[in-house]
């Protein structure tokens, strides 16, 4: 390469460049004539060249690590034996590793004993690792395991370096200690059967290994002679190190990226490794596996490492691995030798001995689809065992199907690669299209994983109320053109939720609201505190119909305290500290009246019925002004001390005249004449005001901090006390009494039913704290008012978007209708004279309410529910079966279905078929399970040989009949034809299923297994099984979507929707989910539990608002109104104004 | 007068051992600064080699140094240093990841991020040895753009070229070492 002129050379080459593939030969052969070895110089530079891309770009540098482009400066450890770390006295150094260094020390306290000490090297955010550490900490402490080092303490060094504190434990790596000991091959499997139990034990516990390699697998000998224990070290510690992505660090590129090339599984070695789950471990299990029967990983730690980054991800990803024993027959000789002398066989025996179920075992663990993987890590141990002792395992030689799909996914790799060269030699110009096929399948594996991300990032935002955040989470996946739709159920309920309540915003005021009233129906009369606006609204066309300005009163603060609309006027008063006036305004003209002077500050003004008659509190009385004859009436004086309101009762019959001292006296007006008092417990201040409901029969006393206090204004008793946890200021009744609504803490309206007084309803949507709200007259909606100058308009005939709620007292039994659309229940019985008396509800979904109630003659003792909560069959302690629906009277009744107790029972949702199993005896289960006709209950088929069936699940179409048997089994039948061995049988776990869904169309399965939290989907068709993640601690219930896609699946804390396709977590439910199920119009989703019901809306895209996805506001906008661009300084009182 | 100055000035005039004079000078206030920033700072942000060699600049007496082709010479000496520098760092680095000298890792056990950049860091060095007989002065293109971080207008201006000849320089040392470098690894990569 050398001996060229290197300006010729440099010369020529960037000429080149500028010319096409084809023009550059031509040049070459002028510029080169003569020159072959500059030639082919050149040539080989054009031909690296279009490779070169990012390289050298990023500058060489020091500092943080994993940065692009950076080297760390090696900074010396500053621990050395005899350093104090926390309690830890270190002693010596007994390794060191890419994560950092393990030193063995001493604890004194509490106990004194030798721990292994493990302290990370410098450049991970220490504050950050010690969270992971500390929120695992309660479930590492809970492992206990022989086979795992228990975590003991974990913390940070003074030199702010995270340490971890672990059990101890001397050994040699597990694959070493095989080797050393030339251990053959059946007492390695029975050392890493030990190791997978120890895993699955963890797994229980929830933890995740994730680093999983023979490093972290020590072998310790108790005595010489006795066989090895395996003990698995750094147990959470790979977490608590690795950033965890699906929280706040979403989007943030990948950090550290530990882990070992050659035991990294290909979910781990994706950028967006989200959720790395049991089944990483596994993967890893399978490769431990692999050295141990072959003395190689199935990628070569260093080739993987010389290949590249990118390629080592893609290798890990894509290629498929060499079975072990193929890979065992492509050793040279001598390497053969050593493997086999190792395991003390010779090399066709070992190629043979691993040959067909041990590679079928090794390769399930490796496969790239986790969900083709061992669930478990049990599962693996066990398979190990059946190998060892002669029987079939589960893992099976691929079919021609699954060959046929790796050869395609190896001829992507090779076509890539393929293409990778085209792509240079073509500069770039050729892309080909099953390339272009395959980036656009990673990119919309990527957006889904941004999109489940982004809704549960949605869902938290709309927990702490802040629907802008939610909004814009979910607008970012409003469809572009070409671009495949997410958008599910959870997007639509969340959509729902972000639309806030049903509402129209009137921004107007730049200053907190402080007045709201409706004049009528159709006119709002809002006023706001500093920008001396008053506006009447017209709500039919959303547009202010007058705008008046109060500034006369020139200081700070005004408050429109009464408004009389026959008179076609308002009355508003000063801020107390500047004027003691009230002034009446002319709601049509705008003009303001004469200063009506109070002598002493105005507490608070009313209004007659007639609207003839002013009461003004002030100083200590409440005085009666005469609007038409402008003169005083009466004076009501208090007791002692300052009045803090007066007012008028509905009928104008009374008036009531509160004072600071609490007192609350009620006074004859016509006869001037004290009728009673009541006295308030809690607030008496000036926030509290006092109001009617409409019929004069409550008056409420909002709390604030204090319960919020309801009286009858009859007899002046406390009727009720509304305990909130937020502050109420202000509270209103509707016309028709039955709702109570209380604002004050913060940006919501709460709505209080008064039949008994229970917070039924919240309506969000404000941004700001609440200050002032309104019921229409009819009824129909409601006015808020906030802090932030916003009044919105709410309908209170629209079905709450929040999930709507029914309380009840405890259930002794409960059953939800497979299609959500109704439930029932029996509640505790009542006790009289020690007799129970039964009765049986049921329920609809929307709206919740009671649809009937019957008595029963006893309890029941299995029951299930029909669709729209249309009726109820309930089995019996005595083997009847009884329907009951909505008349009374007419029931059902088989009274001898059964020898004994009917206690399994389930009906499809289209009503048409019921399954039941009695018991023979007071012990003995019937060995049959019985399938009736609904609704005449005519016997149609039986499943014989039942016994163990433990529970049934029925279609909804009732052509289908799941059937729990033995452990984790399932099986399904066809109705009726129910003679022989099941259509199709599935294996969930080790655990009795108790709970299943079909989904509508029958084509999926959905089963768990409540003890151990597990729960499988099947799809029928192909015998696919997707394992859910351990999202749930247990899942009480499952439902499918209409349409299949989305699972839900609940517990007695919290209920969760998966994909069903991809088995990911798409939303979370703080709510209860015992019993779930999807309506069937996908708009809603039922859950029940033993005390209360909910009812989750997503409603359908046409009828979403989605007022906030439009980019700019409506037409229909309303106008911004102030500031007043004439307005003056308000402390310079001035002239008032005509208008 | 600095004693920085005193050696550009010499430089200038011609003295042949005054660049070699100069490096030593750079190199350790190029040391002392990054290991100042290192235990200041604790890897909480990257050390960018161009913040450094203008501190370096401005410590040593910054534009006080007369003209244009003395502060050519203090810049190539800088990426000189920071070469230096980090090369020291990455062998050393490698050299306790291969075991010399320390307790021996194994390849598995090491963390993938940074030995990648070692090992690019090392082999760019080495072909760059080779580079610099071949073509001096593109070589301390390379020199100020990678080890220096010098943006390519700068390193320009440096050593005094036009920007479009900085951007062909560029193109053509970056091919011309990335060829070497495939060139060795080829064989052994299979």
């Amino acid at each position: 390469m050398n001996g060229h002129d290197q300006n010729s050379e440099e010369t020529i080459f960037s000429a080149a460049l500028h010319y096409t593939p084809a023009e550059r030969a031509v040049y070459l052969d002028q510029a080169c004539a003569g020159d072959p070895a500059l030639r082919q110089r050149i040539e080989e530079l054009l031909k690296a060249q279009p490779q070169v891309g990012e390289f050298l770009e990023n500058p060489a540098a020091i500092g943080t690590p994993g940065a692009p482009g950076t080297i760390r400066l090696t900074v010396p450890p500053e621990e050395r034996p005899g350093t104090r770390i926390g309690r830890y006295k270190l002693l010596q150094k007994i390794g060191e590793g890419g994560c950092g260094v393990v030193y063995m020390a001493e604890q004194e306290e509490p106990v004194r004993r030798r721990v292994a000490l493990k302290v990370i090297k410098l450049g991970m955010d220490t504050k950050s690792v010690i969270a992971r550490f500390e929120a695992e900490r309660q479930a590492l402490a809970m492992m206990d395991h022989p086979n795992i080092a228990k975590v003991l303490d974990g913390g940070a060094t003074e030199t702010g370096r995270p340490y971890f504190v672990m059990e101890l434990v001397r050994g040699t790596r597990i694959t070493e200690f095989c080797d050393q000991n030339r251990l053959p091959t059946r007492e390695r499997l029975d050392l890493f059967i030990q190791v997978c139990q120890a895993v699955q034990h963890a797994h229980q516990k929830g933890i995740i290994h994730r680093d999983l390699k023979p490093s972290n697998i020590l072998v310790t000998l108790h005595d010489p002679g006795a066989p090895g224990v395996p003990m698995i070290i750094d147990f959470g510690i790979a977490k608590a190190t690795q950033g965890r992505l699906t929280d706040q660090t979403l989007f943030t590129a990948f950090e550290q990226f530990l882990g070992t090339p050659a035991y990294m599984s290909p979910e781990q070695a994706m950028i967006t490794a989200l959720d790395i789950d049991t089944r990483s471990d596994i993967y890893s299990l399978g490769v431990l596996l692999y050295e141990l029967l072959t003395g190689r990983t199935p990628f070569d730690a260093k080739e993987l490492l010389a290949a590249g980054f990118e390629e080592m991800r893609r290798t890990i990803r894509e290629k498929e691995p060499l079975r072990p024993s193929t890979r065992l027959s492509t050793l040279l000789a001598a390497e053969q030798t050593t493997a086999a002398s190792f395991r003390q066989t010779e090399p066709p025996k070992l190629v043979h001995l691993v040959r067909g179920d041990l590679d079928w075992i090794v390769m399930k663990c490796l496969e790239k689809d986790r969900a083709r993987r061992y669930e478990t890590a049990n599962a693996l141990a066990m398979d190990l065992q059946r190998h060892l002792k002669n029987e079939p395992v589960v893992a099976r030689p691929p079919s021609r199907l699954y060959e046929f799909q790796k050869t395609v996914r190896r001829h992507k790799v090779a076509f890539a690669a393929a293409a990778a060269v085209m792509i240079v030699l073509a500069a770039g110009v050729l892309v080909s299209s099953r390339e272009a096929a395959r980036a656009r399948r990673a990119e919309l594996q990527t957006r889904h994983t941004g999109y489940v991300a982004d809704m549960d990032l949605a869902n938290r935002a709309l927990d702490e109320g802040d629907l802008g955040t939610a909004q814009a989470l979910l607008r970012r996946y409003w469809p572009r053109p070409h671009e495949a739709d997410l958008r599910n159920w959870e997007w639509r309920y969340l959509a729902n939720l972000s639309d806030g309540d049903r509402h129209a915003s009137l921004i107007t005021h730049s200053a907190s609201v402080s007045s709201l009233r409706f004049l009528d129906d159709d006119t709002l009369l809002t006023a706001a505190t500093a920008d001396w606006l008053t506006v009447l609204w017209n709500l039919k066309e959303r547009r202010p119909s007058s705008i008046i300005t109060n500034r006369d009163f020139g200081g700070g603060f005004s408050e429109v305290m009464a408004v009389a609309p026959k008179r076609s006027a308002m009355f508003y008063r000063g801020a107390w500290s500047y004027t003691s006036g009230i002034k009446a305004v002319d709601l049509q003209r705008g003009t303001e009246g004469d200063l009506l002077d109070a002598k002493a500050a105005v507490k608070s003004l009313d209004i007659s019925l007639d609207q003839k008659v002013l009461a003004v509190a002030s100083a200590n009385r409440v005085n009666l002004w005469d609007l038409d004859r402008k003169t005083w009436l009466q004076s009501f004086e208090t007791e002692a001390s300052a009045v803090t309101q007066g007012l008028f009762s509905p009928d104008g019959n009374l008036l009531v005249v509160a004072d600071e001292s609490g007192q609350v006296a009620f006074w004859n007006v016509a006869e001037h004449r004290k009728i009673g008092v009541f006295t308030r417990t809690y607030a008496q201040d000036w926030f509290s005001m006092l109001r009617f409901s409409a019929d004069g029969r409550w008056l409420v006393n909002p709390g604030g901090k204090s319960p919020t206090q309801i009286w009858s204004a009859e007899d002046r008793t406390l009727v009720a006390e509304l305990r909130d946890s937020a502050f109420i200021e202000r509270a209103a009744f509707s016309a028709d009494g039955r709702w109570l609504a209380t604002i004050g803490g913060d940006a919501t309206i709460r709505l209080w039913e008064t039949a008994g007084w229970q917070k039924t309803r919240t309506f969000r949507g404000h941004t700001d704290l609440i200050t002032a709200v309104d019921f229409s007259p009819n009824g129909h909606f409601l006015a808020s008012g906030a802090r932030n100058g916003e009044v919105k308009v709410w309908s209170m005939t629209e079905p709450p978007t929040a999930p709507e709620r029914v309380s009840f007292p405890a259930a002794a039994f409960f059953q939800l209708a497979g299609d959500g659309s109704g439930f029932g229940r029996i509640p505790m019985p009542a006790w009289s004279n020690d007799v129970a008396s039964w009765t049986a509800e049921a329920w609809t979904a929307t709206p919740l309410q009671r649809t009937f109630t019957v008595a029963l003659p006893g309890p029941p003792s299995s029951g299930a529910v029909l669709g729209g909560g249309r009726g109820l069959v309930l089995g019996g302690y005595d083997g009847s079966i009884r329907i009951f629906g909505p008349v009374v009277g007419n029931e059902t009744v088989v009274s001898n279905a059964h020898k004994a107790e009917v206690y399994i029972m389930d009906a499809s949702l289209d009503g048409s078929t019921l399954a039941t199993k009695g018991m023979r005896g007071p012990v003995m289960p019937e060995g049959r399970v019985r399938i009736w006709r609904l609704p005449g209950l005519e016997p149609i088929a039986e499943l014989p040989h039942a016994g163990n069936v433990h529970g049934v699940k029925l279609s909804d179409d009732g052509k289908l009949l799941a059937g729990f048997t033995g452990p984790g089994d399932v099986g399904v039948w066809e109705i009726p034809s129910m003679k022989g061995p099941p259509m199709w049988r599935g294996v969930a776990a080790l655990q009795r299923v108790q709970v299943c869904a079909f989904s509508p169309d029958n084509r999926w399965l959905a089963a768990a297994t409540p003890e151990d939290g597990g729960a499988f989907l099947w799809d029928l068709a192909t015998h696919r099984r997707t394992v859910l993640p351990r999202a749930l601690t247990m899942y009480n219930s499952l439902s499918f979507s209409p349409d299949g896609s989305r699972l839900a699946a609940g517990s007695e804390g919290e209920s969760k929707l998966f994909d069903t396709a991809t088995g990911q977590t798409v939303l979370s439910f703080k709510q209860h989910g015992l019993k779930l199920a999807f309506g069937r119009d996908g708009e809603r989703l039922l859950a029940v539990h033993s005390e209360g019901a909910y009812v989750f809306h997503a409603l359908s895209f046409e009828k979403l608002q989605f007022h906030w996805l439009k980019e700019k506001p409506s037409q229909e906008a309303p106008p911004y109104l102030g500031p007043d661009p004439d307005y003056e300084r308000p402390d310079r009182p001035s002239p008032a104004r005509d208008r | 007068m600095s004693e920085l100055t005193r050696i550009l000035h010499d430089t200038a005039q011609g003295d042949s051992s005054a660049a070699r004079r100069l490096l030593p000078l750079v190199y350790d206030e190029l040391r002392q600064l990054a290991a100042r920033k290192m235990t200041r700072e604790s890897g909480t942000q990257t050390l960018q080699p161009t913040a450094l060699v203008h501190e370096a600049w401005l410590r040593l007496g910054g534009d006080e140094q007369p003209t244009w082709e003395n502060r050519t010479h203090f810049f190539c000496a800088a990426a000189e240093a920071m070469r230096r520098i980090l090369i020291d760092r990455a062998r050393s680095k490698q050299a306790r990841r291969h075991g010399g000298g320390q307790q021996r890792l194994d390849v598995d056990e090491v963390e993938i991020a940074a030995p990648m950049q070692e090992d690019e860091l090392l082999a760019v060095n080495e072909a760059l040895d080779r580079f610099s007989q071949h073509a001096p002065q593109k070589a301390e293109l390379v020199k100020l753009r990678y080890f220096a971080g010098f943006g390519i207008k700068e390193a320009g201006q440096v050593l005094g070229i036009s920007e479009p000849t900085a951007v062909r320089w560029w193109t053509y040392s970056k091919t011309w070492l990335y060829q070497a470098i495939q060139e060795t690894r080829g064989p052994a990569k299979g």
